[in-house]
């Protein structure tokens, strides 16, 4: 079920991606916002570190998966 | 020999980095430095350390330096160095080596020490850029290098962007009477392929599939295993996994005072494990370039068949851990955020988080981040 609702969603951005109209440079003031940055803030890598560790599940942006522990 | 390698690397990575803003800041080129910091502080009562019965105290304090150096030339270079300071007590409940000795330190202290060195260069609409890194824990010692690739197209509305990381870990094995017994290696391979997508003035998305690939030592020695007869062995884990993440992120401004962030995760692995996570922020304007958001994330996980409770298997199971990371469990993350950045003066933005973290087998942490950041 959870694997249909995420198959389900990326149809949903791919048909979205491919209907858009351009948006011209001069539109993306808002775009250029600090929220609307698609990466994680600076700050976040200290959450998704212990998150990869305690959840066993690593990588799609989950944090590294090698390198060392640094988890104990 | 490899080792006074790996420590001579890291001394000229860490004095590259102490002196690069000074000599950046004589050229007056566009110099960033953020000092970030993190303190984290968990318990919970299933320990793998102690055959999945045991506390799992723990507190960590993480200070990490960042440079960021942009050329004349348009060459980014940067640069990180860090530490994580552990207090590990669920690795000191080892049992002590042949001399009495605690072998997680006289302190009950564990220090993981990290750097990467990275540049970058935009070609017209491509992107080009590569890092090597390297990090330090008492019975780890590893490398990696990476490259990564963008291209932008459809006038900068689309973006599909390459990443691949390869680490190289050399492991000290120490066992579950704390004596090391022999070394072992482990090499992993990260890739991962995204897609940026401007949907609207308003409204920006991305797509992002990661493999990941290792293989060599992935279970660690020290974490023990009740056998149904009461006896306790080493946890014993394949020595392969790849692991699948999807994630999709959409990012939307209902007005210039308010930004939904939203996060979906899809993960499966080899080992059976496979997860789902959501993560919803919507950010609030204060005024000026200050924000406030809540921060919620859920997750949930079906664990892997070599998990299992205490007593649970046999000497004859091919594969048993004890360690509740790789088992089922729901978990859910509340918190806030602030953040301020474009202010006027040498300190450009600052940001802080803090976060609780409850799973639902009773293992709880909380996170207190903070970053600060200066323009030379």
């Amino acid at each position: 079920m959870k694997r249909f609702t995420l198959t389900f969603l990326i149809l949903i951005y791919l048909a979205a991606s491919l209907s858009c109209s351009q948006v011209k440079p001069w539109q993306k003031g808002t775009l250029s916002l600090n929220p609307m940055k698609v990466d994680d803030c600076l700050i976040h890598r200290f959450e998704r570190n212990s998150e990869v560790y305690r959840e066993g599940a690593a990588g799609g942006n989950g944090g590294k998966s090698g390198g060392g522990c640094g988890c104990s | 020999m490899f080792l006074i390698i790996h420590r001579t690397l890291a001394t000229l990575a860490a004095t590259a980095l102490l002196f690069a803003p000074l000599a950046f800041a004589q050229e007056n080129q566009g110099v960033q430095i953020d000092f970030l910091g993190s303190y984290y502080d968990q318990d919970g009562d299933n320990s793998p350390v102690t055959g999945g019965r045991g506390s799992e105290e723990l507190q960590s304090i993480s200070p990490v330096f960042l440079v960021k150096y942009t050329t004349k030339s348009g060459w980014n270079l940067s640069g990180m160095l860090g530490a994580d300071n552990i207090t590990s007590a669920s690795t000191d409940n080892m049992d002590l080596d042949a001399n009495g000795v605690n072998v997680s330190g006289a302190s009950r202290n564990d220090t993981r020490v990290f750097t990467n060195l990275s540049a970058g260069r935009r070609f017209g609409a491509q992107n080009w850029g590569g890092s090597i890194g390297f990090s330090k824990e008492y019975d780890y010692t590893s490398i990696s290098a990476g490259l990564n690739w963008s291209l932008d197209f459809n006038g900068k509305n689309d973006t599909i962007g390459l990443a691949a990381t390869h680490y190289q870990d050399d492991i000290e094995l120490y066992n579950i009477h704390g004596i090391v017994d022999g070394t072992d290696s482990r090499e992993t391979t990260d890739l991962s392929l995204s897609w940026t997508h401007v949907f609207s003035p308003k409204t920006v998305g991305m797509l992002e599939y990661s493999v990941s690939d290792a293989s060599g030592w992935l279970s660690s020695p020290f974490q023990e295993v009740i056998l149904q007869d009461g006896s306790v062995v080493q946890e014993r884990l394949p020595d392969a996994r790849t692991r699948n993440a999807l994630r999709f992120s959409l990012n939307h401004a209902f007005s210039e005072r308010f930004i939904l962030r939203t996060y979906l995760r899809h993960y499966d692995d080899d080992w059976e494990i496979t997860a789902d996570s959501i993560e919803i922020e919507p950010y609030f304007k204060l005024g000026g370039d200050r924000w406030l958001y809540p921060i919620f994330r859920y997750h949930s996980q079906d664990g892997s068949d070599h998990f299992g409770l205490p007593e649970t298997f046999t000497a004859d199971a091919r594969y048993y851990t004890a360690d509740r990371d790789l088992s089922t469990f729901d978990s859910m993350k509340f918190g806030v955020g602030y953040e301020v950045s474009g202010r006027e003066g040498r300190i450009k933005r600052y940001q802080v988080r803090a976060t609780y973290y409850d799973r639902d087998d009773g293992l709880t942490s909380f996170n207190l981040s903070f970053g600060i950041g200066f323009n030379l």
